[in-house]
């Protein structure tokens, strides 16, 4: 269209588009200083990931998931029973924090196993994200949480539930 | 100037213009190789992605339900969703919203519509409605191809949630349906940032590529921990609004800030793009 | 609606409108009775595209009123355009589709009985089965046949049409004339514009000749005649030198030669018959005698402050 531009509104043509030109290119400026001047804010100590969210959120997922582990394997338990219990926290050493996003966060889960008192713990690594989700990896017990794939009751080859896994927990 | 002196010479039927706009627009949209493409895209992509899941033992482990994908279909449509809802439907909603009316600057087509018996506020009205039908009709038909690509191909088992428990094949249809709702209005909102780029740049490029770059800027902003009302006012972050559907207890804080959010975008978007239509003069090409 | 308003189809006093800092039109009135056709002349960037613009509601104007039939675009948005139909600049269409699905898209945006009237605008436009052909094959003549098609549908009492020749071949050229005189008799009012003064003076009624934004005549074309030059004709003789000498002795005639090519003759048509008549008498041959500028095109280019170029083709008309 701007070949055809050769009569009298040329000018006019031209100026109008330049102006809308203009005013996008500083909606876009605009947009990426906001963009830029976001990270620079999210240096304030204003996350949403905490200990506390964090093991409210690990611990049922996990007794849940533990109750349908053992289904597999042919053992009927009940997850109100377990009490499980997590306790995570974010990095080690002088560095040890209990918030904010990050792939360092370790957890200890603990319930209770097959009778009162028998307390059972597994370990998990923690990449919890900045939107409230996180991908839990089974640190140990091998037997619980060290192979991607068990070998059901029946023989079959299934998804190991507790080798990995996700969840969510609301930060609003 | 007596009442016989604005008698129209052809008689205009000003009630329902609006609606004549959308039809035409709708059926210009149909006409074109690009929607068709696109919505043909919609439907085959989620099969090819579900035939290709199967095809392979590993699975996608940096998305949400890809560990269940070889499990229960349902995981299928939430991968999707995840995975490519973020960048996708804001793509695919913007090849028609970025262009609906920058067409008409390529094709120099302003001045043959404005000289007909329809005003400016109708024919952006029409051609605003098109392109949110558009985006529905993307999003619909992505969301069911999805979900049957997934129950065909892997099946009805029960999907595993996002606290560890068992939801049956009843209520993770539900579920797996009310997400794919839940990415409307997001969508609807880029639509919006479509229309405005559309508008204020008279060039289809800038109008269907700035949404996607726009889209992609705020989920790489999304990625650093940023304060919770910061994080709110991203568009990216109600396309993440139904995870809270698959919890034990749902939560579904984030669905009512997803709209709300989405709807803001929408209304300065939509309202600036007609601000600038309104008053525009139509010249050259 | 067969009983034309009583409001003159086109009724402009001070229009005015400024682009950026230049000036496009300054202060221009107009006014286009029923039933007349209206010439806008120019050269080019006059102004002539932003008139037509602000008339059709594409460009608002910075000052003065504007009514078609009585009506504002200010006050009566699309229905100022009722019974209005017209295109500025080369008429433009959807390329992904067929010059009928065009129209039909058209019709629908005007509604009422539109559709009804495109195979009769398909026939009076002279488009014939290229209709079924997509726009995007198209050339600029059948386009601008596909545009005043497309005004047609509208069945206007106004016709604005900004340059409907350019690209058409003579074929073309002779249906458009033949069409603005068929509506014209049927009392549509036509506002065209040209920068060709000999098209204008085969077609118009009245005449507004632009030049910088503002109207340097504004009048019925006998009007613009009596206020004419002498028409401008080139003369090859046998003899240049004693055809000057002849010409010296004769009045109303003004002659001049630069020695190698046609010599350069001002006349009225009778005080050069008489000339090429004593020509023929003295023993002078006349090789070649043709019209180089139209009285109306001297006088067109005497108001612009334009010269005639050298090669102008538009402007070089060989009379019948």
């Amino acid at each position: 269209m701007r070949t055809h531009r050769s009569r009298g509104s040329a000018r006019s043509a031209n100026g109008s588009t330049r102006g809308g030109r203009a005013a996008v290119r500083r909606g876009v400026a605009l947009a990426v200083a906001a963009f830029v001047a976001l990270p620079a804010l999210a240096g304030c100590d204003t996350t949403a990931v905490d200990r506390d969210r964090v093991n409210a959120a690990v611990a049922p997922t996990f007794a849940n998931l533990y109750v349908l582990q053992q289904q597999l394997r042919g053992r009927k338990v009940a997850a109100a029973t377990l009490k499980a219990r997590a306790d995570c926290a974010r990095g080690t050493g002088p560095n040890a924090s209990t918030r904010g996003a990050g792939d360092d966060w370790t957890c200890t889960l603990s319930w209770f196993n097959a009778g009162p008192a028998v307390t059972a713990t597994a370990n998990y690594q923690l990449h919890v994200k900045p939107d409230g989700c996180y991908t839990a990896d089974g640190d140990g017990p091998s037997d619980l949480n060290g192979t991607p794939t068990l070998t059901a009751s029946d023989g079959a080859t299934v998804t190991n539930p507790l080798w990995r896994f996700d969840g969510c927990f609301d930060i609003s | 100037m007596t009442a016989l002196d604005v008698r129209p010479a052809t008689p205009v039927a000003a009630r329902g213009g609006t609606l004549v706009v959308y039809r035409w627009e709708t059926a210009k949209l149909v006409r074109q190789v690009r929607t068709r493409l696109v919505a043909l895209a919609c439907v085959v992509a989620p099969f090819l992605f579900a035939a290709a899941l199967e095809i392979q033992t590993t699975t996608p482990q940096d998305t949400l339900f890809g560990r269940w994908v070889h499990d229960s279909g349902f995981a299928v449509p939430l991968v999707v969703l995840g995975f490519a809802g973020q960048w996708a439907l804001p793509a695919l909603t913007s090849v028609v919203a970025g262009d609906i009316f920058a067409g008409e600057d390529r094709h120099g087509t302003w001045r043959t519509i404005l000289t007909r018996s329809r005003s400016r506020a109708q024919v952006f009205a029409g051609k605003t409605l098109a392109a949110l039908t558009y985006a529905v009709v993307v999003t619909v038909l992505l969301g069911a191809s999805s979900l049957l690509a997934g129950v065909l191909v892997v099946g009805r088992q029960p999907l595993v949630g996002l606290s560890g428990t068992l939801i049956g094949p009843g209520h993770a249809t539900a579920l797996v349906l009310a997400a794919w709702a839940s990415a409307l209005p997001p969508v609807l909102a880029f639509t919006g940032l479509g229309l405005l780029l559309s508008v204020a740049g008279r060039n289809g490029a800038l109008g269907i590529g700035g949404p996607v770059v726009i889209g992609l800027v705020m989920q790489l902003a999304a990625m650093v921990d940023l304060p919770v009302p910061v994080r709110t006012l991203l568009l990216s972050t109600p396309f993440a609004a139904w995870h809270g559907l698959f919890a034990d207890p749902p939560f579904r804080g984030p669905l009512l800030w997803g709209a709300l959010v989405s709807a803001a975008y929408l209304l300065v978007s939509v309202g600036g793009a007609y601000a600038l239509l309104r008053r525009r003069d139509i010249t050259g090409g | 609606m067969a009983d034309a308003p009583s409001a003159a189809p086109v009724e402009a006093r001070g229009l005015a409108r400024r682009f950026d800092g230049t000036v496009a039109v300054a202060g221009l009135d107009l006014t286009v009775g029923p039933g007349r056709v209206h010439g806008l002349v120019g050269p080019n960037g006059a102004g002539k595209t932003t008139l037509l613009s602000m008339l059709l509601g594409l460009v608002r104007p910075d000052a003065g009123t504007l009514r078609l039939f009585g009506r504002t675009h200010a006050e009566h948005r699309a229905r100022a355009l009722d019974g209005v139909a017209g295109f500025v600049e080369a008429p433009r269409f959807y390329p992904y589709m067929t010059g009928r699905a065009n129209l039909e898209l058209l019709a629908g945006l005007d509604g009422g009985d539109a559709r009804d009237r495109i195979a009769a605008a398909l026939e009076t436009s002279g488009l014939g089965d290229a209709a079924k052909a997509k726009v995007g094959g198209y050339s600029v003549g059948m386009r601008q046949r596909l545009g005043i098609a497309a005004s047609l549908l509208r069945a206007p009492r106004l016709l604005i049409l900004d340059e409907p020749t350019s690209g058409l071949d003579p074929a073309g050229i002779r249906d458009v004339a033949d069409l603005v005189r068929r509506l014209a008799a049927d009392g549509v009012a036509i506002l065209l514009s040209s920068h060709d003064m000999d098209e204008v003076e085969d077609l118009c009624d009245d005449v507004t000749i632009m030049n910088a934004g503002t109207a340097v005549f504004d009048g019925t074309m006998a009007e613009l005649r009596d206020g004419a030059p002498a028409p401008e004709f080139r003369l090859t003789t046998g003899d240049d030198d004693a055809a000057l000498a002849l010409a010296s002795g004769s009045p109303g005639i003004e002659i001049t030669g630069d020695g190698g090519g046609p010599l350069s003759v001002r006349a009225t048509r009778d005080r050069l018959d008489e000339y090429v008549v004593d020509l023929g008498r003295a023993g002078i041959p006349v090789r070649s005698l043709t019209l180089r500028t139209s009285a109306l095109t001297s006088l067109f280019f005497d108001l612009t402050g334009g010269a005639p170029a050298a090669d102008a083709p538009t402007l070089e008309k060989v009379p019948a």
